[in-house]
């Protein structure tokens, strides 16, 4: 199965390991969300979305559907 | 001026630019945590040492020259046009130092177009709590630049910024990477085809029609045989593009920049947990936005009321210092009611503005856009649409520009359509005086029922908002990518100074926009209002005379004379027992009041054979089945141009020719339907006329803003025709069943 | 004086009326906006 944002939990964090190019605005890239860059689930709406993530230094809330877009890998047992 | 230094100020949102621009210059104005705040240019004077002077531009924020906004592209449009008379000799790049790495992204680029670049690193005073150490001298070898270290909080770092921008000269114009290596084969066509341009302002220019449609594509010397790539591929090498100088901004920062993650735990995570919060989040902002409202009424009916007496008092006195004419006449009755008109509004403005810019500063604004956003889906808007609809309760305009930043089309064009819904401050004031009027006094569980009125008021406006909302949303077929991002700056206290500086450009903006109209309609209805053509009007004197010289005194004066004599009888009967002078006096008095009735009658059988009288009449067939008589038939098109004309268009009817100084609610209070012989405000005519401001456009200044955000005709009028036809078909239903 | 508080008036009146004409009529606002395109970032 595909590991996405979509899929952390709150507080748990991961590593971006690629997306899809077509669909993902480059607005995101600009704010830091590349491969190899870390990203934080900070907190989700009720009905987990929007998703509000740190990703690299960027604090940024984004939609479901793009969150679904960013496949990761998780980081295990953080703190 | 052409000595002067030109600048041009850009950075990302949330940097703080405005705030550093605020500093440089002086002229204060807005910093906004919301993205896309700054929305006009901004210009102003810094002055420098030895008399010299700087010019300075503050664009609107921006994270990359890859512009996906309106806002953006004037900010990268002047950048690119050489020939442009505010085309800069220096670009100021402002950064904030939490956010360096993707800040950098935008120097880099604006570096590459070679122009004179400096950085600003904003926000220095929070480098030790966030645990950031930075080697500023490595840096600026680094990116071959000068760096300027600064606080606008505390103030600090702005004089080695301004001496900068002194020796601007001195600076390099090295590019940082070359574009060429994200596609070789295609850039060495392009140089080509362009011998002349620099690459890699030819390819700002080309990626400009990519990500933002309506700008024209200007590449130097027409389109030649060159081969212009599929948006896919662009957006390819765009995405390329970011990844190398993500790659160049990495290497340089490895060496001069550290953040030591054990200092960093700052107040935000925990102040997040609270505010965004799946349960407590939402009540937080609905006390917050309750608390608003509240405040907004408590404090501002004090001012208003004062206003209100001052006005009244001040036509008055104009009667009396100027020789009488028909100047005179025209000051009293038909600008000081005007001006009144508008200056009333300040206060709820000013209170408003001050709540909503207070929201934005703190950061707390974006965390509404993050809570609301799925909530509002289902109707068709964005989370970003809260906004809007929150200033659309002072007024739609500068919430229609606030829709700005909504990234797809489709949520914003249904915000704009539906935004005037809202309550905004203009319909308060028609509210308010037939809500007196008409709903009875009395209690509900402790709340007045005439409170209750207005509460349920603004929530209908916010129901037909929010219903129109889901039907555009089914009706229009407009393919979009609901692309959404919202940044969540980190909170901080807002600065007072901009706080009060936003507050007091929107309310004169409005002031000056809103007023001007009024104004020049208040006097333009003085004169429909004085003037008239037929037998009638010409001859009101004897006609009236005539008739009640037959058959005596109309209704409402008989009620006015027996009334008044009624008070001076129990006054004089206080004062004295001797019948007989009782008796003399009220006759004088009788007499007197019966010459005063007279001219009345004349004044209102004048206005109603004036110019605007007989265009009531005119319309009287159509405003009847809502229970409305021809004045307010008037009342109702004059106030098409701006809701709040109404009040002031029955004040200027009502006042022409009177000698009364009585207030508008009591000459309203007095008026009778002359077919049923009841008070013409009554609950039937007053809910509907409530109904029908609720719901109505109505507002000319909006439908302006309308057509130039949506850039056609067809979305306003569509509007304006929709809002005036439920308006009149809700008023209609109303009436007919309340009557 | 009479004469006066006419020629005042009226160009009052005057003043207005051109006022309101240019503003609704002949609005010369610069028509620069988003567009019935889409504003998205691709």
């Amino acid at each position: 199965m595909r590991f996405t944002v979509a899929h952390l939990k709150r507080g748990e964090r991961g590593i971006i390991k690629s997306f899809d190019q077509d669909i993902l605005p480059i607005k995101l890239l600009e704010l830091g969300c590349l491969p190899g860059n870390e990203v934080e689930l900070i907190q989700e709406a009720p009905l987990r979305d929007p998703l509000y993530i740190n990703v690299s230094g960027s604090h940024i809330a984004i939609r479901r559907t793009v969150a679904l877009q960013i496949e990761i890998e998780p980081i295990q047992g953080h703190e | 001026m052409s000595k002067d230094i030109k600048v041009a100020l850009i950075g990302n949102p949330n940097t703080g630019k405005t705030s550093v621009f605020n500093r440089l210059t002086g002229l204060n104005q807005k910093v906004g945590n919301y993205p896309g705040i700054t929305v006009e240019k901004k210009q102003g004077i810094c002055r420098l040492s030895r008399g010299k002077k700087a010019h300075i531009v503050d664009l609107p924020g921006t994270y990359s020259l890859n512009t996906t906004s309106l806002d953006e592209s004037v900010a990268v449009e002047l950048l690119l046009n050489r020939n442009a008379p505010d085309f800069p000799d220096l670009v100021v790049v402002v950064s904030d130092v939490e956010n360096l790495k993707r800040n950098l992204l935008l120097f880099t680029q604006i570096k590459d177009l070679r122009l004179p670049a400096v950085l600003v690193i904003n926000m220095a005073d929070r480098m030790k709590r966030k645990g950031i150490s930075l080697d500023v001298a490595a840096l600026e070898k680094k990116l071959q630049t000068r760096i300027a270290l600064v606080s606008t909080r505390k103030n600090t770092g702005i004089e080695t910024l301004k001496q900068i921008i002194e020796e601007y000269r001195c600076l390099s114009c090295q590019p940082t990477i070359d574009i060429k290596t994200i596609d070789p084969e295609y850039f060495q066509r392009l140089g080509k085809a362009f011998p002349n341009e620099d690459l890699y302002k030819l390819w700002v220019v080309i990626t400009q029609d990519v990500n933002f449609t309506p700008l024209q594509k200007k590449l130097p010397g027409g389109e030649k045989s060159f081969e212009i790539k599929s948006r896919q591929e662009l957006k390819k090498l765009q995405h390329k593009e970011t990844i190398k100088r993500y790659q160049f901004i990495n290497e340089i920062l490895k060496e001069s920049y550290a953040v030591d993650l054990k200092a960093a735990r700052g107040l935000r995570a925990s102040i997040d947990r609270v505010l965004t919060h799946r349960i407590f989040g939402y009540l937080i902002f609905f006390v917050i936005l309750l608390t608003i409202f509240q405040a907004i009424f408590d404090w501002s009916s004090v001012p208003m009321d004062a206003i209100d007496a001052f006005f009244a008092s001040a036509s008055e006195w104009v009667k009396g210092a100027l020789p009488e004419g028909i100047l005179t006449n025209l000051i009293a009755e038909g600008i000081i009611a005007g001006i009144g008109g508008i200056v009333i509004f300040i206060p709820q403005i000013a209170f408003l503005f001050l709540f909503i810019s207070i929201l934005e500063e703190s950061g707390y604004m974006s965390r509404v856009v993050f809570l609301m956003d799925r909530l509002m889906r289902p109707f068709g808007l964005s989370g970003k649409s809260v906004v809007p609809l929150i200033s659309g309760t002072a007024c739609a305009i500068p919430a229609v520009m606030a829709t700005r930043n909504i990234e797809s089309w489709k949520e914003r064009l249904i915000t704009i359509l539906v935004t005037p819904f809202m309550t905004c401050s203009a319909r308060l004031p028609v509210y308010l005086i037939i809500i007196s009027l008409v709903i009875p006094q009395g209690r509900f569980l402790g709340l007045s029922f005439q409170a209750l009125a207005l509460m349920m008021l603004y929530l209908l406006g916010f129901m037909a908002a929010m219903v129109s909302a889901w039907a555009l949303n089914r009706i229009l077929k407009i393919p979009t990518r609901r692309f959404f991002m919202v940044e969540m700056p980190n909170y901080k206290l807002p600065l007072w100074k901009n706080v009060f500086y936003t507050v007091v450009e929107k309310t004169k903006s409005f002031v000056y926009g809103a007023g001007k109209i009024i104004l020049a309609i208040s006097i333009v209805l003085w004169f429909l209002g004085s003037t008239g053509f037929t037998e009638d009007y010409n001859n009101a004197e004897t006609i009236v005379s005539d008739r009640v010289a037959g058959q005596g005194y109309t209704q409402y004066s008989k009620n006015y004379i027996a009334s008044n004599l009624e008070a001076y009888e129990s006054a004089l009967e206080a004062e004295t027992t001797d019948a007989s002078r009782i008796a003399d006096s009220l006759e004088a008095r009788r007499g007197d009041l019966e010459a005063r009735a007279l001219s009345q009658e004349i004044a209102s059988y004048r206005l109603e054979h004036s110019i605007i009288g007989n265009m009531g009449k005119f319309i009287e067939p159509l405003v009847q089945p809502l229970g409305y008589d021809w004045k307010i038939g008037i009342a109702v098109i004059t106030s098409f141009a701006a809701r709040e004309v109404f009040v002031g268009t029955l004040a200027t009817i009502y006042s022409v020719g009177s000698d009364e100084e009585e207030t508008i609610k009591n000459r309203m209070a007095a008026e009778i339907n002359e077919e049923k012989g009841e008070p013409l405000f009554n609950l039937a005519s007053g809910v509907s006329l409530l109904l029908f401001y609720a719901f109505a456009m109505q507002c000319m200044s909006t439908l302006a803003i309308v057509k130039r955000e949506t850039n056609s005709w067809k979305w306003p009028l569509l509007q304006l025709a929709f809002m005036s036809t439920f308006a009149y078909l809700t008023a209609l239903a109303a009436y007919q069943i309340l009557a | 004086m009479e004469v006066w508080q006419h020629i005042i008036a009226y160009l009052a009146l005057g003043a207005a009326v051109f006022y309101l004409a240019r503003k609704f009529f002949f609005p010369s606002k610069p028509s620069k906006g988003c567009g019935p395109d889409d504003c998205d970032c691709h």
